[in-house]
């Protein structure tokens, strides 16, 4: 079953080999090794688990008292979360002038169902902190459409690479547009329930929004702007979000929702 | 061979050292992404450290870390079916410098790129770890006529590439 007659392909592969972890990375899986490994015995953690729990349930229940709007979120951030979140790098975005102690940029496509997945997840948690921590945390919402109309992203240097989502410009441009009339979450929920009827067929007519629609220039002009920015920071994942200029990518509403509140704690 | 994650040399942290970069290549492979392979490659660490004490019976710590990557990769493939990945993230590198052919390079990887996981999986297994096909069956519980066919699909692809880049090198 074993064959060689691939050997000219094998030898040029073996030229190669498939790349390894930056140094940083295999420092940050390492150092969250060590975190867990230095955990006390189970009958200690348990313990001290008891201590931990009875003393600050006691004390939020008499806070609670006075304060009907106690904090729930401090105290839901797993431990090693938030050890490994103290020692992620941080870049700096440099278009960022939002003053607020806490700074989420989000690069998304509409069209993508796991930046449609996080939106939804992270609404309430926002509206929520919002309304406990009025103006702590500013979170803006850029565009990364993988549709060559608008972004010349590159998978491959195939000249004939397709749009991974076609359309998506279109969509990004609709939302902005649906957001200048108070609209876009009800337009982000209507993609939601009806994305996989486009796989096939031609967007609907909503999401493709006119030439001559009031605004779109603008439109046009912040979903480029947004494109530019995340060339600059190395977009390749949707959706992805930098929390106080830390990165998540991927389907992470939880570490997300951590990392802010993490950063609020950290702020006050 | 039982597994457990305490302070002897089945310690995670020191398999880590031992195993990490060979299985975060082999994530890499499967995934395209260096983000996700070292978030799949440290979930199984994760993973075996909660495990605290409890003995894992396997034949071989190397095959069991192996065996964890690759349903973690493909759990996580499942769970973003379309959520496109990778953009720019190098697949391979040199394996001794002074080579001088980044076109062959960028040829392979982009081709590799184009693959389905469980080809460029099969490629990475025979072609970089010189595994057999057998061995291959065994890790991926496919038959070995599967294992065979994603190989030989793999690997005319390859040849395409190759062929085209070198005509691309004398033109």
């Amino acid at each position: 079953m074993e064959t060689v007659e691939f050997e000219d392909v094998e030898r040029a592969l073996g030229r190669y080999r498939p790349a390894g972890p930056t140094p940083e990375a295999a420092g940050r899986i390492a150092g969250a090794l060590a975190c867990h490994r230095n955990r006390p015995r189970w009958w200690a953690q348990a313990a001290a688990a008891f201590v931990l729990l009875a003393v600050p349930l006691g004390v939020w229940m008499w806070m609670s008292r006075s304060s009907p709007q106690s904090e729930r979120a401090e105290a839901s951030v797993p431990a090693g979360f938030a050890a490994e979140w103290s020692q992620q790098p941080r870049i700096e975005l440099p278009w960022v002038t939002a003053e607020a102690p806490v700074v989420v940029v989000g690069f998304n496509d509409w069209l993508c169902s796991g930046c449609l997945e996080v939106y939804v997840d992270l609404e309430p948690v926002l509206r929520e902190i919002e309304q406990r921590h009025p103006g702590a945390v500013s979170l803006t919402l850029e565009d990364w459409p993988w549709d060559l109309e608008c972004n010349p992203y590159r998978s491959s240097p195939d000249p004939a690479q397709k749009s991974m989502h076609p359309g998506a410009c279109d969509v990004a441009i609709a939302v902005r547009l649906a957001k200048a009339r108070g609209e876009d979450s009800d337009l982000i929920s209507w993609i939601r329930a009806h994305l996989e009827e486009w796989r096939t067929s031609e967007l609907p007519e909503v999401l493709r929004p006119a030439q001559d629609a009031p605004g779109r220039d603008a439109a046009v002009a912040a979903m480029r702007e947004g494109i530019l920015k995340g060339q600059r920071v190395g977009i390749n994942t949707t959706p992805t979000y930098f929390v106080n200029g830390v990165k998540l990518s991927g389907l992470k509403s939880r570490e997300i929702e951590w990392a802010i509140r993490l950063e609020l704690e950290r702020r006050k | 061979m039982s597994l457990r994650a305490s302070e002897n040399d089945d310690d995670p942290g020191r398999l880590y050292e031992r195993y990490g970069p060979a299985l975060h290549r082999y994530a890499l492979m499967i995934l395209g992404s260096h983000q996700d392979a070292e978030d799949a490659v440290q979930q199984v660490f994760l993973a075996l450290v909660r495990r605290g004490s409890r003995r894992v019976p396997l034949d071989s710590v190397q095959r069991y870390l192996h065996v964890a990557v690759r349903n973690e990769c493909f759990t996580l493939l499942r769970r973003r079916r379309d959520t496109p990945t990778n953009g720019g993230d190098a697949l391979l590198e040199d394996v001794a410098s002074g080579q001088d052919r980044p076109d062959e390079r960028l040829a392979l990887e982009a081709a590799l790129r184009d693959l389905p996981p469980e080809q460029r999986e099969v490629v990475f297994l025979k072609a970089f770890e010189g595994l057999t096909l057998q061995e291959i069956a065994d890790l991926t519980t496919e038959s070995i006529n599967t294992v065979a066919s994603r190989y030989r699909y793999a690997m005319e692809k390859l040849r395409a590439a190759l062929k085209q880049e070198q005509r691309h090198g004398d033109s």
